[in-house]
Parts: C-alpha cells; sequence; structure tokens
C-alpha cells in the first residue's frame, strides 16, 4: 500500500513529468526518472523484503514461578516475538508491531524495527509492561512491516494471530476480617442440623432455589415466585454483594473496580480462612456471567477459586440497573460485605432492609470517583441499621482495606474448620 | 472503498499538516541544503547574486531561529512572516511581471526570498516539505534558463538531497516510538544501500527510457517544423509530408523529395509557411519586429553576417510608412554609396569581417535560444524592394500594433486570434554579444517584450521576449488549388538588365504546370539540379554572384543567391513574392529543450503570396547540405537520443503485441547488458549469502507447517455439549445462528421467559465462552455440571413447549 509519503512523491513525480512535457526541460525528464526509479524500487523491495520471514510471540508473567502462571492486575508480563528468516538473504530495515492493551489504554502499541534480520536466523525482540488493570486483554496480531527504502510503499504482513490473556484483578492481603473472625469463635455452638431450621419469612425465588421451598402463600400475595427463607444458625457463609451499575471514574480507578478489587481480597481472606463465600455481583453483565433475567442474582454455580477470579476478571458492568432487587434477596441472617456506590439512593432502602436482616455487615460506600451529589437523608443511612459502613474513594482502597482490617474486637481463640461444600442456591466457594 | 480511499487521504493530509514538532535536525539540514542548491543554482543561470545570497542566508538563519523555538509557538511569527512576503511581492512586482515574457528568473528569486522567510516558522515536517517544495520550484525556474550543461550540477545535487530526505525521513519514523534492534554489521548495510541505490538508478534509467518524452505538446498532431516548401518534386506528385522534428540534414535529402522528410509523420497541416489571409495581400512584415523602428533596423546583422546594414540603432522612431530600406545587397561587387544612408558594404568585405569574428570567438556563438514546441525557421526581415541588385526592407505594410493597456505588448494584424485554432508559445532568450533585431515563428500573433525593453528598437544579450504563434493550416492539397495574387507592383519587379532572360528561363521551367504550387515546386528543383551552391559556412548570408551569373553563366551562388532567384523567377511566374531573412530552426538541446541557433544557422528563403493561405516560405536552396533541426547530442543529452516511450505509447493503442515488439526492438544493447549483469549480480550475491548460511535451501527443516490445535478434552467437550444446547435453541426458536450473532445473542433467543432456562442459557454461555478463549482445559467438574444442566435444560424447554401448547389450545 503506498504511503502518504509515496503519495505526495508520486504526484511530483506526475507533476515533474507533466512540466518536463510543457516546457521540454531535459533536466526535468532526468530528475522525474528517478522519481519513477525510487518509487518503483520503493515498490518492489518492501514486497521481497517481507517474504519467508515469520514470528512466533509468547507472553508470560515476569514472575510466572510467584504467580503460579496467572497473570493478576499490576504483575509485569514479558512478551517476547521470535523474528525468523527462512531465507538466505538478510533481511533489512523492517517494522514490527503489534496492539496491545495490557500496559494501559497508552501504549496500545508496541513497535519494534530491526534494522537487519541475518540470513536463516532468528531474532528474539522482547518487551516487558506492566498490567494496566483486569480484563480480557487483546494481543493483536503480530504485524511486519516493510517500507525500506524510502518508505514510499509499505507492505505488511501477519505474521501471528491475536491472542487473549486473561487478567485477574488483584487480590490485596488482608490481615483480619470480624466477619470471618468472628464467626471462627462461636462456631461450635452454631453447628446444628438443618432439620431444625426455623421459618424466618420469605424471599424472592431465585434460580436454584428447590420447588420445595416455595412459599405458595407469599407468592399469590406478591404475585411472583417467593420462597421460604430459614434461618440457620450453621451456615457461615459470607455473602459478598458489590453494585455493578453505574460506572464513575476513567481507567482502574473506577467505583466498579475497587469494588471488584475490595471483593474479591475479602473473598480471598474468607477462603483461606474456610468460610464459604456467596459472591452477589449485582446485574453482573460480563461476558459468560449471568445477566438480564437474574438480575440481583448470584452467580449460579459452584465455582473453584480461579473460576470466581476469571468471572470477576472478565465482569462488566450493567449500566443503571437497581440493586434493591439484589439486596432483598440476600438470606436472612447471613454475615454479608457489601459494596454501593455512594450516589445510588434507591438502593439505601433495601440496604437498610437486609442489614437489619443480617447477622454482621460491613458496607464500603464508594464515593468521589466523580458522581453526581446525592440528596442523601438520613432515614435512608446504612448507619441507621447499625451496620459499620467505611467510605473509600480513589486511591483510597489501602487505607479502607486497613480500616476494614481493624473493625471490631473479635474474640479470634479457638479453631476454625473451613466448611466446603454447596447451598441449594448460588455458589459456593470451594 | 470510497471510505477507505477517503480515511486514506485524510490520513495523508493530516500527517502532511500534523502540528508535531519535529526534532530531527537532519531533515532541516537537508532541507537547508536544498534551499541552498536552488538558490545557487538561480544564480547560475543568471539570477541576481544578491537576492540568492539574501535568501538563502535569510533561510539558514530563519532554520537556525526556528529550530530553537521549535517548542515555543507564536502567533506573531506567521503575521510578521506574512506581511514580509506581502511586502515583498509589492516591491518585486514588477521582476515577476517578467516571468509572463518567459523570464522565470526574477520569480525564482522572489520564491528564494519567501523560501528563507517562511523559514522562520518552520517547526513541523510539513513545513520541511513545504520548504523542499519551494525549493524544486526555484531549481525549476532556473532549469528554463539553463542553458549550460553545467546545470547539470545542481539537478544531481539536488536529487541527492531529495533521496537523502526520504531515506532519513524514513529512518527516522522508523525509530521513532520503536525499540530499534540496531546492526552491528556496517559492512552488510553498506552493501544493502549500495545495491539499493545501483537499483533505484537502474530503475530510474528504465523509466527514462520508456517514459514518452514526446515530442509533441501542439494538440492534435505531432511535433511540427515550420519549414519553407523545398525540392518539390510535382511531376511525381507526391503527398507533401509533414516533417518532423530532426530529419538527418544530408542523408534525408534526395531529389525529388523534402528534405528532412520523414515517414510516419503524415499530418493534415502540412509543411507550415506564413498563412497570412487574403488581408494579407499587401504583405507581411510584423513578424520581423512589429515596429517600424525594428523594421528599419538592420543593425543586428551588421557586422556579424558581412552583409552591411544601415544601422538604425540609435533611431527608436518608427519609419515612415512609405520608407524603403536597403538592407541586402545580391550584388557581390555593391559598394556602400556615401551619398545614402542605404549604402551597402561589400560583400567581400562582409565575407572578412564574418571570417574575422569565427576566428576571433574559435567557434560559430550562439545568437538565441528559443523555447519552443514546434521547431521552425525562425523569421527575421522580409524585404520586397530588390534593385540594382540589392534588397531593401520595406515597412509599407506594418501590421504590428502595440496593445494600448499592456505595455511591451504587439498583435500582429495579419494573423489574427480568430483564425488560430492550435497556438503555440515562443520563449526567445537573446545570447548574442550585440543587440539584436527580433524574430519570431511562422504565423506569429502577438509578441511580448519586458516593459524595460519596449523602447529600444534592439534587444540586448539576455533578454527574452515570448511570442504567440498559431499553426499554419496550408497543406500541400490545400496549395495545389490555391491561387497567388499580386496586389503590389512592388512583389512582381524584375531585374530591368536581365527581366526578358529571367521571363524566358521562368517560362521555361514552369510551362506545362497546372497551378502555382507546381510551378514553384519546378522552379526549385531546377535551381537545385542546374545551380551550384558555395557552402555557407564560407559566404555567410551574402551573395557571390550577380543573378545573371547565377542563373545564366553557371557559377555557383550562395544562400541568399539561391533565394534572390527563387524570388525572381516567382516573379517572372507571375507569382508575387519576397525575400525572407533569418534562421534556421538550430540545434536541438534535449537537456535543455531549446533550440540553440548560431550565427551560421543565418538564412535566406523567399516567400510567396497565395490567395487562400497568404504568404508561404519556399526553400530554393539545397536544403541538404544545410544544417538545421537536431545534430548529434554529446555528453548527457546522448540519453536522449534513445527510449522508447513514443514507440511504447503508440503501441499501446495497437495492442500488447506491439508493445512487447517494441520494447523489444528498441531495447539498447547497453540497456541488455545492464540488465543481465544486475541478475547475473543478483544470483551470484544470493549464492554467497546461501553459501554463508549454515542451513539448507532444501531438507525436512526448511518450511514446516504448523496447525492449531485446541488442547483438553474438556474444552472439546464442552463445544460438544454446546452444541446441542445450540440445536435446542434452534428448535426452540425456530431460526439457526447467524453469521453476525454472537453465541450470547443466540442464547437470548431461547430465554422465553422462563428463569431456570434462562440459567442454564447464561451458564451454558460462560462455559463455552471460557472453553474458547481461556488457556487451559477446563475442570472435570464444570463438565459434569454440563451435562446435568443440559439433560435439566431440555426438561425446561420440553415443559415450555408444553405450557405454550397449553395457553394456545
Amino acid at each position: 500500500m503506498i504511503t502518504a509519503k509515496g503519495a505526495g512523491v508520486l504526484a511530483s513525480a506526475l507533476a515533474i513529468y507533466l512540466l518536463a512535457r510543457l516546457s521540454q526541460v531535459g533536466w526535468l525528464y532526468l530528475v522525474d526518472s528517478v522519481f519513477w526509479g525510487a518509487l518503483a524500487l520503493g515498490l518492489v523491495l518492501p514486497w521481497l523484503g517481507g517474504a519467508f520471514i515469520s514470528a512466533h510471540r509468547s507472553a508470560f508473567p515476569a514472575d510466572g514461578a510467584k504467580t503460579g502462571g496467572r497473570l493478576s492486575e499490576g504483575d509485569r508480563v514479558n512478551i517476547n516475538v521470535s523474528l525468523k528468516n527462512r531465507f538466505f538473504y538478510p533481511r533489512f530495515f523492517h517494522s514490527v508491531k503489534f496492539a496491545s492493551t495490557l500496559a494501559g489504554p497508552h501504549e496500545a502499541e508496541r513497535r519494534f524495527f530491526v534494522a537487519q534480520l541475518p540470513s536463516s536466523s532468528t531474532l528474539l525482540l522482547e518487551s516487558t509492561a506492566e498490567v494496566y488493570m483486569r480484563g480480557l486483554h487483546h494481543l493483536g496480531p503480530v504485524i511486519l512491516e516493510s517500507s525500506a527504502p524510502f518508505g514510499l510503499f509499505r507492505r505488511r504482513r501477519t505474521l501471528a494471530g491475536p491472542q487473549t490473556m486473561l487478567v485477574l484483578p488483584r487480590v490485596y492481603p488482608l490481615n483480619r476480617l470480624t466477619l470471618v473472625d468472628g464467626q471462627d469463635s462461636q462456631s461450635d455452638k452454631t453447628r446444628v442440623s438443618r432439620s431444625g431450621l426455623n421459618l424466618a419469612g420469605s424471599r424472592p425465588y431465585v434460580p436454584g432455589d428447590s420447588p420445595r421451598m416455595v412459599h405458595w402463600r407469599n407468592t399469590a400475595r406478591a404475585g411472583r415466585m417467593m420462597v421460604k427463607e430459614t434461618e440457620d444458625e450453621s451456615d457461615k457463609t459470607l455473602h459478598i454483594m458489590f453494585d455493578s451499575g453505574d460506572v464513575w471514574g476513567e481507567g482502574r480507578d473506577t467505583n466498579f473496580e475497587y469494588a471488584i478489587k475490595l471483593a474479591v481480597t475479602v473473598a480471598d481472606y474468607a477462603l483461606k480462612n474456610g468460610v464459604p463465600v456467596r459472591v452477589w455481583g449485582s446485574h453482573l453483565n460480563g461476558a459468560g456471567v449471568a445477566s438480564g433475567a437474574s438480575a440481583g442474582g448470584p452467580l449460579d454455580v459452584a465455582l473453584t477459586w480461579n473460576e470466581l477470579l476469571e468471572s470477576l476478571a472478565i465482569a462488566r458492568p450493567a449500566g443503571r440497573v437497581a440493586v434493591g432487587e439484589g439486596l432483598a434477596s440476600l438470606p436472612t441472617a447471613a454475615n454479608l460485605f457489601i459494596v454501593v456506590s455512594a450516589n445510588d439512593e434507591t438502593a439505601h432502602q433495601d440496604l437498610r432492609r437486609a442489614l437489619v436482616r443480617s447477622r454482621e455487615s460491613i458496607v464500603v460506600r464508594l464515593e468521589g470517583f466523580g458522581e453526581p451529589a446525592t440528596n442523601r437523608d438520613a432515614g435512608n443511612s446504612p448507619e441507621m441499621a447499625g451496620a459499620s459502613v467505611l467510605t473509600c474513594g480513589p486511591g483510597g482502597l489501602a487505607r479502607t482495606l486497613s480500616e476494614i482490617e481493624n473493625m471490631g474486637q473479635w474474640d479470634g481463640s479457638g479453631a476454625f474448620i473451613a466448611t466446603t461444600g454447596k447451598t441449594s442456591t448460588g455458589a459456593v466457594i470451594q | 472503498m470510497i471510505a477507505a480511499l477517503f480515511w486514506w487521504i485524510r490520513t495523508g493530509i493530516s500527517s502532511f499538516f500534523s502540528s508535531g514538532i519535529e526534532d530531527s535536525f537532519r531533515l532541516r539540514a537537508l532541507t537547508l541544503a536544498g534551499m541552498w542548491t536552488g538558490a545557487m543554482a538561480l544564480a547560475w543561470v543568471g539570477g541576481d547574486l544578491g537576492y540568492c545570497l539574501a535568501g538563502g542566508l535569510l533561510g539558514t538563519a530563519g532554520h537556525w531561529f526556528s529550530y530553537q523555538m521549535r517548542n515555543r509557538p507564536s502567533r506573531l511569527r506567521p503575521v510578521i512572516i506574512a506581511v514580509s512576503v506581502i511586502a515583498l511581492s509589492i516591491y518585486l512586482r514588477n521582476d515577476m511581471v517578467k516571468s509572463l515574457n518567459g523570464d522565470w528568473v526574477p520569480l525564482g528569486q522572489y520564491l528564494v526570498l519567501v523560501c528563507g522567510a517562511s523559514a522562520f516558522e518552520l517547526r513541523t515536517r510539513g513545513g520541511l516539505y513545504t520548504g523542499l517544495i519551494l525549493s524544486g520550484m526555484v531549481l525549476f525556474f532556473a532549469s528554463r534558463q539553463a542553458f549550460d550543461h553545467s546545470f547539470g550540477i545542481f539537478v544531481v545535487g539536488f536529487v541527492v538531497v531529495i533521496l537523502a530526505f526520504l531515506v532519513v525521513t524514513f529512518l527516522e519514523d522508523m525509530i521513532r516510538t520503536a525499540r530499534t534492534y540496531w546492526t552491528k554489521n556496517q559492512a552488510a548495510t553498506l552493501l544493502y544501500w549500495t545495491g539499493a541505490i545501483c537499483a533505484m538508478f537502474l530503475l530510474a534509467g528504465l523509466a527514462f527510457w520508456i517514459l514518452p518524452r514526446g515530442e509533441n505538446r501542439v494538440a492534435g498532431s505531432p511535433q511540427l517544423a515550420v519549414l519553407p516548401y523545398s525540392e518539390i518534386d510535382i511531376r511525381t506528385q507526391r503527398s507533401l509530408q509533414q516533417i518532423e522534428q530532426g530529419p538527418s540534414p544530408q542523408s534525408d535529402v534526395a531529389p525529388g523529395n523534402f528534405s528532412g522528410e520523414t515517414e510516419g509523420t503524415v499530418g493534415t497541416n502540412g509543411l507550415q509557411g506564413d498563412g497570412s489571409g487574403p488581408q494579407d495581400e499587401i504583405g507581411e512584415t510584423g513578424e520581423t519586429g512589429g515596429t517600424g523602428d525594428l523594421e528599419g533596423d538592420g543593425s543586428g546583422f551588421k557586422g556579424e553576417s558581412g552583409i552591411q546594414t544601415e544601422d538604425f540603432s540609435d533611431s527608436t522612431q518608427p519609419s515612415g510608412p512609405d520608407s524603403a530600406s536597403p538592407v541586402y545587397s545580391a550584388d557581390n561587387d555593391a559598394s556602400p554609396s556615401p551619398d545614402s544612408p542605404q549604402d551597402l558594404a561589400s560583400s567581400s568585405q562582409s565575407q572578412s569581417e564574418l571570417k574575422d569574428n569565427r576566428s576571433e570567438s574559435g567557434e560559430d556563438p550562439v545568437v538565441f535560444h528559443v523555447r519552443s514546441n514546434v521547431a521552425s525557421y525562425w523569421r527575421g526581415l522580409v524585404m520586397e524592394d530588390f534593385e540594382d541588385g540589392r534588397w531593401f526592407v520595406s515597412n509599407l505594410n506594418n501590421k504590428m500594433i502595440e496593445s494600448t493597456s499592456v505595455k511591451g505588448t504587439w498583435y500582429n494584424l495579419e494573423n489574427d486570434f480568430s483564425n488560430a485554432d492550435i497556438n503555440y508559445h515562443q520563449t526567445f532568450f537573446l545570447r548574442g554579444n550585440d543587440q539584436l533585431p527580433m524574430v519570431t515563428g511562422y504565423r506569429s500573433l502577438q509578441v511580448t517584450v519586458n516593459e524595460e525593453q519596449t523602447d529600444n528598437a534592439l534587444l540586448a544579450s539576455g533578454a527574452s521576449y515570448r511570442v504567440i504563434s498559431s499553426v499554419p493550416k496550408h497543406t500541400p492539397d490545400q496549395l495545389r488549388w490555391d491561387k497567388s495574387i499580386g496586389l503590389s507592383p512592388e512583389l512582381t519587379i524584375l531585374p530591368s538588365d536581365i527581366e526578358r532572360e529571367i521571363s524566358e528561363l521562368a517560362q521555361e521551367i514552369v510551362s506545362g504546370s497546372s497551378s502555382d504550387f507546381e510551378r514553384l515546386g519546378r522552379i526549385i528543383s531546377y535551381l537545385n539540379t542546374e545551380t551550384g551552391l558555395v557552402q555557407p559556412e564560407h559566404t555567410g548570408l551574402v551573395s557571390v554572384a550577380t543573378l545573371d551569373e547565377f542563373l545564366f553563366q553557371g557559377t555557383a551562388g550562395s544562400i541568399l543567391d539561391y533565394a534572390t532567384a527563387t524570388v525572381m523567377l516567382a516573379r517572372a511566374s507571375d507569382m508575387p513574392a519576397r525575400l525572407a531573412v533569418g534562421y534556421l530552426p538550430g540545434v536541438q538541446d534535449p537537456l535543455t529543450g531549446t533550440y540553440r541557433v548560431r550565427e551560421s544557422d543565418r538564412h535566406a528563403w523567399a516567400e510567396v503570396l497565395f490567395d487562400q493561405s497568404g504568404w508561404v516560405p519556399f526553400d530554393g536552396a539545397p536544403r541538404g547540405q544545410l544544417s538545421y533541426g537536431e545534430r548529434p547530442a554529446a555528453g548527457l543529452a546522448k540519453l536522449f537520443t534513445s527510449g522508447a516511450g513514443e514507440g511504447l505509447y503508440s503501441g499501446l493503442k495497437e495492442g500488447p503485441q506491439q508493445v512487447f515488439r517494441t520494447l523489444i526492438n528498441s531495447l539498447p544493447g547497453p540497456v541488455l547488458s545492464a540488465l543481465a549483469s544486475a541478475i547475473a549480480a543478483v544470483i551470484l550475491i544470493g549464492r554467497w549469502f546461501q553459501i554463508r548460511s549454515h542451513r539448507p535451501l532444501n531438507g525436512p527443516n526448511r518450511r514446516r507447517m504448523s496447525y492449531a490445535v485446541i488442547p483438553g478434552e474438556g474444552r472439546r467437550e464442552m463445544k460438544k455439549l454446546h452444541a446441542q444446547v445450540e440445536r435446542l435453541i434452534r428448535r426452540h426458536a425456530g431460526m439457526p445462528r447467524a453469521g453476525w450473532q454472537t453465541v450470547g445473542d443466540y442464547a437470548s433467543l431461547g430465554t422465553n421467559h422462563s428463569p431456570e432456562i434462562d440459567n442454564h442459557l447464561s451458564w451454558f454461555t460462560q462455559a463455552i465462552w471460557r472453553a474458547t478463549y481461556r488457556g487451559g482445559d477446563l475442570h472435570p467438574e464444570t463438565i459434569a455440571n454440563g451435562r446435568r444442566r443440559l439433560a435439566l435444560l431440555k426438561e425446561a424447554f420440553k415443559v415450555s413447549r408444553s405450557q405454550r401448547a397449553g395457553v394456545q389450545s
């Protein structure tokens, strides 16, 4: 393909030729011929120079031994391209490039300039990037570009196809969490059989609920499917819920990203301490994550920790949807860790109701991400329910985690035995 | 396609006008070098050295300043530069007007200064390109007046600058923002660049060879040569043919044919002459200079040709309409008459002067250069009165008038624009040592001279003027039925002493002819066969025999004698005729594109007035012994002697076979040798690299095909499960999955507002996505979960269908 510079030279060659025709100045014919010669060479050499070259790209964490081969936000990743000249002629002046969003939006393209590729040899092009944020990142195809010697024409060859890399959300270290450590001390007395459950109320049906638990009377009253809700003293599951509605902020400093980081950090701590975790990503709409009709529902699959991480890695916000329905679906007398946006006024009432029904709860309010100012009155404040409410703003993640660590003074004596298994509804993290 | 083209154009334009700061010092240095090359080239061809140096120094300072200030944009600087350029335009307005008359040097000087001034705000890549383009334009203006081959130094210099600029911009663009793996093997890089440059010049030579360098710029016809009719063999009734530029002076001459006749160039325009219409009956002198003062001045020939004429150089006033000035003498014995200002010098004296001039200069000096698309006999003076063996200039029929609105512009009333179909431009650059009267090509319409030269009858060396002419329309066929007319008695006067002999001879020659054109052909044939020519380099434009001696006593004559005899025999045949003096077309230099006319190209010929065609030139001298048109080129100009461009261009009209045949036939030996050598060199160098290479060209490891495989049983199993899911959806939704639909899009078709189905489909969407894109295998539990969910999904669909059937019933 002709480049802008080539088009300029071509136009110049045509102009000089016309001038030569008009004026019959022979010097112009000579100069014009040089222009045409340069154009012809610029057309042929890139076409020849790009042949018989192959490439292979590999991308792996720079510290793969520590991370177990997984790539998390903030890790360093090596992206190497081995360029091989299969011809017995050396090659000169090639450009190799590929698009990548790993290092953030400002480094969308990685370019290498290879002055010489010796005959029948391989050259390793190395680059390192610090992963900007979680998500599914695409490494564009490896493109070889030849435009030597003048840059008048350009030939592009795709040497390696596109590649996807999944970057997991970053898990911050957490030394203490009252929601987990507190259950540890009461483990023995709450271990009762399921047959002795007391009816605590009803809640809307969510996928996965047993048909035997349908509360027919309330279903008839409410006009939608309701199920019986029991108070299970032995259920130590930590319910983590975050609002995935509106997103405020830019890049990785958004309320949604902060919510995922908080959720995954808390989940990691709970699982390490043997407490089952149930993640309620309200309105998760990421690729492969339940969406639409299952608003408010949990990730309705039994996932391994890695699968949960992957789900959260690809989670995307779903736009402005009500979080209240999801809050209403939370079980009674459960331990809750909820992350909500400060400006979601409609959720406050449901949040207060959910907190009243909960056993223990921590609420993190995300604010200062550029969201519009709220008109929150005292009646809607979650503090009214006696919950522990923390505030987190941009750059305040570490401080918030520190505050979470320092919340409450539960007696941590006694060993807590981690529970594994599945619940009838929702996902229980093993 | 259109969108892509639009995007491409937009990208190109935006890259050219990019506001990105250009930090490369190398590119600035190359741009500056290009500007200096243009400025010095302009000075070399006669531009004002002060202007050129000022422009170059201004540009140097501007580049330094703009480089230092490249990161400090200012709104004031562009304003100051714009004001400066406007002021410069006003100051040099008169100089730039000269370019309209063919003198492009002042415009080049102006551009050099503009280029220098604009360098003060040159901060971007687009600015550098603009600077180079301006320098190229300056070089182009200079090339129009570069009549010396030494100008090639600047052309080569500029080409080197351009190529270096292209290479440096390429490397700068590649290295910038890229991680660079530079080579340590400088020898290989040097070899690459050497090969690339050699290949480029080889391709440039090929391009030069196949480019049609076309010889004619007059619309609709090939290159014309406005030459007089000569050696017409009317007995054979051979069609007159257009003479193409560049005939071989000697070999093309054949009895009964036109000299310089070239096959394959037959055109309707025919040989050219002065196509004055009926209104030209009185005569024509306008093209000799337009005004009476020019007409009456023959000083340009004084002391050069040996034909002494009256020196009117001091007179700028037009002569009276009835005055007549003797200029040329056909009498070699004529001597200046002391009591008459029109006295003529003897031809012998003139001859000696001419020889002296040549010996002093060592070579034939150039009188003027003509840039013209049409070769022509360059007409100077015309003479109608012949008395006592002398020719007298008559300005009786002055038809040139000066424009009242544009000073320095003259119009020829004999040939008005309304009758001109095809015009061509001629620019004359005077280079002689003395002042010269004006000459033009045939059928001139308008003459424009520079303003400061309009007050002087003669044009000084270095002057230039521009002539617009039209291609005469008459053809041989037209002339055969046309008739000559005689309205002015001066045009039919014969020498009284031999009037009877001439008339008898004319009757003998033209008896039995059916047309005036045929009569003239016979006269010219007679002169060519029955008389002898004294070589012009021995005589100049002088008479060496009286008319009586030349026609009846067998004395060899000069060119002037031939022309005089032609005129007199034509008059004796009742055809009004007159003498025209001027120059042969000269030598066309392919490098400068101009006809170089020398002293030795002075010539004389006859003009005969026809009723419809006006004045038509006839050359009675054996033209084959005269030099005109192209001569064998020397030096770089040799390149222009070969080429297949025109043949290929015409071959394109006939088909590919003709193109191929033309290519093979016209490929010169040296080019073939160069091509063969290049191919051999490539093979040898390739072999050398192959030997150096450790890997064999052939072998099992030479090329391996690789196939993409999807590892992992779990992933494949999940895909199978999902295929079954899609079948269920298709059965439920009633339509297959479209190409544009993602897995999730298609799954949404099967939801049917059933939470259970939604749940399963969401899970499968997520699972198949993972199976496709996630690295590593799927967990066995996930596969088991998938099987279980598939069974549940089938059941849910079944329930949904039964419920729907129940509602419908």
